[in-house]
């Protein structure tokens, strides 16, 4: 399996992701998996800038990843997922791809989102995406660096509604 | 233990204290001198600082600029063999070196080597975005 390890996060590659997740994890390669970013240049051009040295980068659609990956292009490789939302999993599992574990980073506050942490805020919908994943049998954790404890999302969610 | 001391002039240390904390939580030693800060003399405050540091420690001291007086200090000290073995007095820091060096081979010593190749590695990271044009040809999209 070459995918290592699976993160949700709003601000996709930064400073944690880039220097301290995919050294953590021993990644080769970051994918990010965002239908609007994969069309757009300067983003995709930002986000090679914020990519370590040395770790190759993908930046795909929901649909081309889940061609590629389920293809075996990323064989022997050892791949960091991060999206943006729960919904982009939800969608990447129903088109074949096996994903066990998922990491809860960073989904910023806004307006009428319920806060489950300190930098994790929900809506109703991403709620019921987190759900429809629970029942596919992937199982979620929230830890923002490395050196944070991991815990049950669900639990925490749980405890937030 | 791997031991990071920032040291600067005014509040600087203090600030990168508080970033580093933000990227990799309470998982590093971090302590920092603040000099001129208030009235305490910097030299009083490294005396304070080495009183608790154990002759196994290894110490990443960090100081804002070279030639400045508490770099001055710090040099000193380290050629009077006031540190521990495992000294290593790095002037100029910044973000990208700190992180670097604080989490590279946690478990192990750090060689004169490592150290090197980290700060030269540091000084490409500082770049002048203008003129900067990330190389896209290998990218997967």
């Amino acid at each position: 399996m070459a995918i290592i390890a699976v993160r949700i996060d709003d601000r996709l590659i930064h400073g944690q992701v880039a220097a301290l997740w995919t050294n953590t994890l021993g990644a080769t390669r970051i994918m990010v998996v965002d239908d609007k970013v994969a069309t757009n240049d300067v983003q995709k051009m930002s986000l090679k800038i914020a990519t370590p040295n040395g770790v190759a980068l993908s930046v795909l659609s929901i649909d081309k990843a889940a061609e590629r990956i389920t293809a075996g292009a990323y064989e022997g490789q050892r791949v960091f997922l991060v999206a943006r939302k729960p919904g982009v999993l939800n969608k990447l599992i129903d088109k074949g791809v096996e994903l066990k574990e998922i990491n809860v980073g960073n989904m910023p506050y806004e307006q009428g989102k319920i806060k489950v942490a300190n930098t994790v805020s929900v809506t109703q919908e991403e709620i019921e995406d987190f759900e429809k994943l629970q029942a596919k049998g992937v199982a979620i954790s929230i830890q923002l660096t490395p050196s944070d404890p991991r815990k049950d999302f669900m639990e925490v969610l749980k405890e937030a509604k | 233990m791997r031991r990071i001391l920032i040291c600067s002039h005014g509040t600087l240390a203090e600030g990168f204290r508080n970033t580093l904390k933000l990227f990799a939580g309470d998982m590093l030693h971090v302590d920092v001198i603040c000099a001129y800060d208030d009235d305490e003399d910097p030299e009083k405050k490294l005396d304070h600082y080495l009183n608790g540091v154990n002759k196994n420690d290894e110490i990443l001291a960090f100081t804002d600029i070279m030639g400045g007086s508490v770099n001055r200090i710090l040099n000193q000290y380290r050629m009077m063999e006031r540190f521990p073995e495992h000294f290593h007095l790095i002037a100029g820091v910044n973000l990208p070196l700190l992180l670097d060096l604080a989490l590279y081979k946690p478990d192990q010593y750090l060689e004169k080597n490592d150290i090197s190749k980290k700060i030269a590695s540091a000084a490409d990271s500082i770049v002048y975005m203008n003129t900067y044009i990330p190389d896209m040809s290998d990218l997967d999209e």
